[in-house]
């Protein structure tokens, strides 16, 4: 188990990533939106911009896969960011995923963050776990 | 607080997935020939902004929701 504001901090890194990749994202959006359509359909956006927001996404994922992993809290789910985002970052040579997948991922995540029960704060089930009957 | 990252994860999850799957930008990234593109773009414009704002914003939104997962 390792110390919760370090986690705090890494769950942090970890929602940056994702929003730098959503911004990228959103650059993207907006020069399709933006230009003319014989610019989008004969002219090429950055791949700077398409790399960010692979690389910068899927790190989010494996990153808040080992927060989920090392708090103790939703190991599976965890396991399965590290695992997709691991097999993501495999992608970068190949570029065969659409960005759609991505919010499967997020989706997943989503409805898991739903399912699951909240994780408990510090020192509000201190005298449930052994067994007392909280006051 | 949990709750609301869940719903806002899934919120802008499905804001992407409806832009995805409107048919002019179905119809534009299932073909490499750019005449082609050009014609299902100019066919239909304003269902093309739209679709871009939904995959854009429905982005920033699913990212937004990864930090209220992490406000506890």
């Amino acid at each position: 188990m390792t110390n919760r504001p370090i986690l705090g901090g890494i769950g942090y890194g970890a929602a940056t990533l994702a929003t730098g990749g959503a911004l990228s994202w959103v650059i993207i959006s907006s020069i399709r939106i933006a230009r003319s359509p014989f610019e989008v359909a004969f002219g090429d956006i950055s791949p700077w911009l398409f790399g960010t927001y692979r690389v910068l996404t899927r790190a989010a994922f494996v990153v808040f896969g080992v927060v989920l992993l090392l708090s103790g809290y939703a190991r599976r789910l965890g396991w399965m960011l590290i695992i997709v985002g691991a097999m993501m970052f495999a992608d970068l040579v190949a570029l065969v995923l659409p960005p759609f997948v991505h919010y499967v991922v997020f989706l997943i995540l989503g409805a898991a963050l739903l399912i699951l029960r909240p994780r408990p704060r510090p020192g509000s089930l201190g005298t449930a776990h052994e067994g007392e009957p909280l006051p | 607080m949990q709750r609301l990252a869940g719903v806002t994860l899934i919120a802008g999850s499905l804001l992407f997935f409806v832009g995805a799957v409107t048919p002019v930008n179905s119809r534009v990234f299932s073909t490499d020939d750019p005449l082609l593109k050009l014609r299902y773009i100019e066919e239909d414009p304003e269902t093309w902004d739209l679709a871009m704002t939904l995959l854009g914003s429905g982005g920033l939104i699913a990212a937004i929701g990864r930090y209220r997962s992490q406000g506890h």
